[in-house]
């Protein structure tokens, strides 16, 4: 009765889940291994403000088509706004309206997917550019002119001029008229600024380059992940816009620096509301096949694009989330059908997410050494006789202490993996201190290390086969297969045959029928 | 290959997985409302001695830090006693004061400890430090077992117990514990205690396991340990046999010790007895478990009494022929 209902269920899960992601994969056409394109790049911007109440209206850029860019496609979210798209010399601009007056808290999301491809066509040509001479005063009027014509001297023609003008500001951003100019400690926006306004002076046509970093690390940098907006200029030679550098680093533009609006103008503007924060994000489009394969179909409904409809951000988070039950399911076949045994029933996946960020062999090393450090302090506290709470207490305060240690020292000799072990998660490891060292006092030291690698092997097996692209992008684009994992759970939580380490446990009684015991 | 084949052998003989005896029996016939009767000593005693089963007489009982002080009023006039935490697991947490040495007292394995220090240990079992998931605890302070001595020559400094297993009432195996120098005289198989299959119609012991090895002697003391008749064997059955009602647990296990003056003593039971005694018993569970399901489907009636139960038990529990 019991087994027909779970079989039953299981069944069921199974059908509807191998059902959906069969229906997506014939019909409509969705791709089963991720494709990898390293040209096509989701990119989001999120802007978020406080409304005051009244009608509100966002403006922000939307990015155009360039020789190396072609926007593939884009869209926009935010409840109750109408939006309305206007080209101007600067970029192309959308205008996010809302009359009924939201309150509170305001999220507008702007979302694109833009090709990158080295066409190797000629630079655009200029036009359709205005140029804005700045609104300078006499004084920086006259140190623009003094650097205009110490660029001329050494060099022929504009772009030559351009360079010169960008490497004095670069060089000499303290010198007499620099400074005037650029002011104190300026940044690559103030710096594009005045450098494009010394051009203009001089009669040369600039305009600066706002813009992105498509490859831009989506797991490091301030702002968790976040892209910062680049700054570089452009300048007109022999009738066709020439990109130009501020970066003394960097004197070639990367192809992956995406051009997004031009001018002096900031990249949104609200009215009716507070000063917006905005948060731009970017990541390689593996599923580019799995956009298209949704634009094509008619209507495509809530069940088949579920995971695409979230924000890219929450998209990065659910990659990682929804490969968990299969490192569960591994879980499961682990102790109900080999018999292993780990600390805590869920840790090896919980490691295992961390691996994810820390890299395998960073991993297990910072692993290792954590608790090695906190199983002797453990062990040495025994004798301190301390009550259980106060005691657990105590181990989580040394392996905060040895995290941070390890990061500390690490950092010092350069290694930049050793950073990472703030991934790690100390409740976890605390946990796993605590049962090692109850079965080192109980079961003796070869028992507690014999545990210790088991479970740090599961949690290596889970890593191997939760961090796969395949199965990230598997159940990223099917979550149908969680039913399927569900089925198969099902299933084995009523598996009543042996498990692998029992066939070696009860070998001896698997003679007794044929042989004789002794008598 | 030779994994199938084991694993074909293995189901033949009935012996139970961890999985079958979860899914087929625990999950089955053990329902969770009924697991603090077994999991906290101090009710599964009090049931037991409700049901005539005999325990070990309880001088006081300390449930919270401010009644610690009470111990030694407690102790007035015994000369020992045991003090073991209510819900501990294993063995762990449990003193055994053998006398008084001046102010303080002796322990079992000679350690002299002071009042303080035991008070001390009572807060440790208090805060949870030996029970299962480190819930809050309490100290039962209890007679001490005077263990008999037919034991004396096969354990090693310590008390031997009798672990019973039980289906639906009726006694389908069972085994002795003897503590070792290696388990420091402790009956926990894992730590190195030795166990013996028990044959259900005679009470006396068969083959004798030590680290899932069989052995014929005692490793310490060199006494044989196989064929030793076990003391008060229709008792215990008797015991065994009452325990269902006890707790509704419809699988569990049955701990005894033997005492010199007493007889068997009921120490605690087990709604997930371990599957080790079926090595101490050379033979699995499973086929004796089938026989009393399939009695109970032919006569549903069979086992209301508890003279047919015991029956059932010797009759149709007893080792299996040799081939």
């Amino acid at each position: 009765m019991k087994n027909r209902l779970v079989y039953g269920l299981a069944i069921l899960c199974f059908v509807l889940g191998t059902g959906l992601f069969a229906y997506k994969i014939a019909v409509l056409d969705f791709p089963v291994a991720p494709d990898n394109i390293p040209d096509n790049w989701e990119v989001e911007a999120r802007v978020t403000f406080q409304s005051t109440g009244g009608p509100v209206s966002v403006r922000l850029f939307t990015p155009r088509n360039t020789r190396n860019h072609t926007i593939l496609d884009q869209s926009f979210v935010g409840r109750g706004y109408m939006v309305n798209t206007d080209n101007r010399s600067e970029g192309r601009s959308a205008t996010l309206t809302s009359r009924r007056g939201p309150g509170g808290q305001q999220t507008v999301y702007f979302r694109f997917l833009v090709n990158q491809a080295d066409r190797l066509l000629p630079p655009s040509p200029a036009g359709e550019w205005t140029p804005v001479t700045p609104t300078w005063l006499d004084t920086q009027l006259d140190a623009a002119k003094a650097i205009m014509a110490a660029a001329r001297k050494n060099t022929k023609g504009d772009r030559g001029a351009a360079v010169e003008v960008v490497k004095i500001l670069n060089e000499k951003p303290s010198g007499q008229q620099a400074a005037v100019l650029l002011g104190v400690a300026p940044g690559a926006e103030r710096t594009a600024y005045v450098a494009v306004g010394i051009l203009t002076v001089g009669g040369i046509t600039a305009r600066t380059v706002h813009g992105i970093d498509l490859a831009h690390d989506l797991n490091k940098g301030q702002g968790k992940g976040a892209a910062r907006f680049l700054h570089w200029i452009e300048v007109v030679h022999n009738g066709h816009w020439r990109r130009l550098s501020l970066d003394p680093s960097k004197p070639k533009i990367p192809a992956t620096w995406f051009p997004w609006w031009y001018g002096p103008s900031k990249f949104v503007h609200v009215t009716g509301g507070s000063v917006p924060k905005v948060r731009v994000v970017s990541r390689p489009a593996s599923d580019r096949a799995l956009v298209e394969a949704l634009g094509r179909s008619e209507n495509p409904n809530l069940l088949i694009s579920a995971m695409k409809l979230l924000p890219i951000e929450a998209q990065q988070v659910y990659r990682v989330i929804l490969v968990v039950p299969l490192g569960v399911l591994v879980l499961v076949i682990f102790r109900n059908i080999i018999g292993i045994k780990s600390f805590g029933t869920f840790m090896p996946v919980l490691i295992a997410l961390a691996f994810r960020e820390t890299q395998l062999l960073w991993g297990i090393t910072l692993f290792i050494v954590i608790v090695s450090i906190g199983l002797a302090i453990r062990l040495w506290m025994e004798r301190l006789k301390l009550l259980v709470v106060p005691r657990l207490g105590a181990v989580l305060i040394v392996v905060v202490g040895a995290m941070a240690g390890l990061s500390v020292l690490s950092s010092q000799f350069g290694l930049t993996g050793g950073l990472s072990i703030a991934l790690f998660p100390m409740v976890i490891l605390t946990m796993t201190v605590e049962r090692m060292s109850v079965i080192w006092d109980e079961r003796g030291p070869r028992a507690a290390v014999q545990q210790g690698v088991g479970s740090l092997a599961m949690a290596t097996i889970c890593y191997l086969i939760i961090s796969n692209p395949l199965s990230e992008h598997l159940f990223f684009t099917f979550p149908e297969l969680l039913l399927v994992t569900l089925a198969f759970v099902l299933l084995l939580g009523r598996y009543s045959g042996y498990r692998l380490t029992e066939l070696i446990r009860f070998g001896p009684l698997s003679r007794a029928v044929n042989s004789e015991t002794l008598k | 290959m030779g994994c199938l084949d084991t694993y074909r052998r293995l189901r033949a003989n009935g012996v139970m997985g961890l999985n079958w005896r979860n899914a087929e029996y625990i999950l089955e016939y053990n329902e969770r409302r009924f697991y603090p009767l077994v999991d906290d000593k101090l009710l599964s005693k009090e049931l037991a001695e409700k049901a005539g089963i005999a325990v070990p007489k309880l001088f006081g009982v300390i449930r919270y830090p401010h009644e610690v002080r009470t111990f030694c009023d407690i102790v007035q006039g015994h000369e020992d006693f045991v003090v073991k935490p209510a819900e501990g697991s294993g063995g762990d947490g449990i003193l055994v004061v053998m006398g008084r040495h001046g102010d303080g007292f002796r322990l079992a394995n000679g350690v002299v400890m002071s009042p303080a220090e035991i008070r001390f240990h009572i807060n440790n079992i208090l805060a949870g430090t030996f029970s299962l998931g480190g819930q809050l605890d309490k100290a039962l302070i209890e007679y001490r077992i005077k263990f008999d001595k037919v034991f004396e020559k096969i354990a090693f400094r310590g008390v031997p117990d009798i672990r019973i297993i039980v289906f639906l009432g009726v006694p389908v195996m069972a085994m002795t514990r003897l503590p070792t120098e290696e388990s420091k005289g402790k009956a926990n198989l894992h730590q190195g205690a030795i166990g013996a299959g028990i044959d259900m119609t005679t009470g006396k012991t068969l083959n004798a396991v030590w680290h899932d090895k069989i052995i014929t002697k005692h490793p310490n003391t060199g006494a044989p340990v196989r064929g030793v008749q076990i003391p008060h064997w229709d008792t215990l059955l008797s015991h065994a046999a009452r325990s269902h009602q006890l707790t509704g647990l419809g699988y569990q296990g049955i701990d005894m010790v033997l005492d010199e003056d007493r007889g068997p003593v009921m120490l605690e039971l087990n709604a997930r007895p371990g599957l080790s005694i079926q090595i101490a018993n050379g033979e699995g569970l499973g086929l004796r478990v089938a026989a009393v399901e399939a009695e109970l489907a032919r006569d549903p009636s069979a086992f209301d009494d508890l003279a047919a139960r015991i029956a059932f038990a010797k009759s149709n529990c007893a080792p299996r022929p040799v081939a």
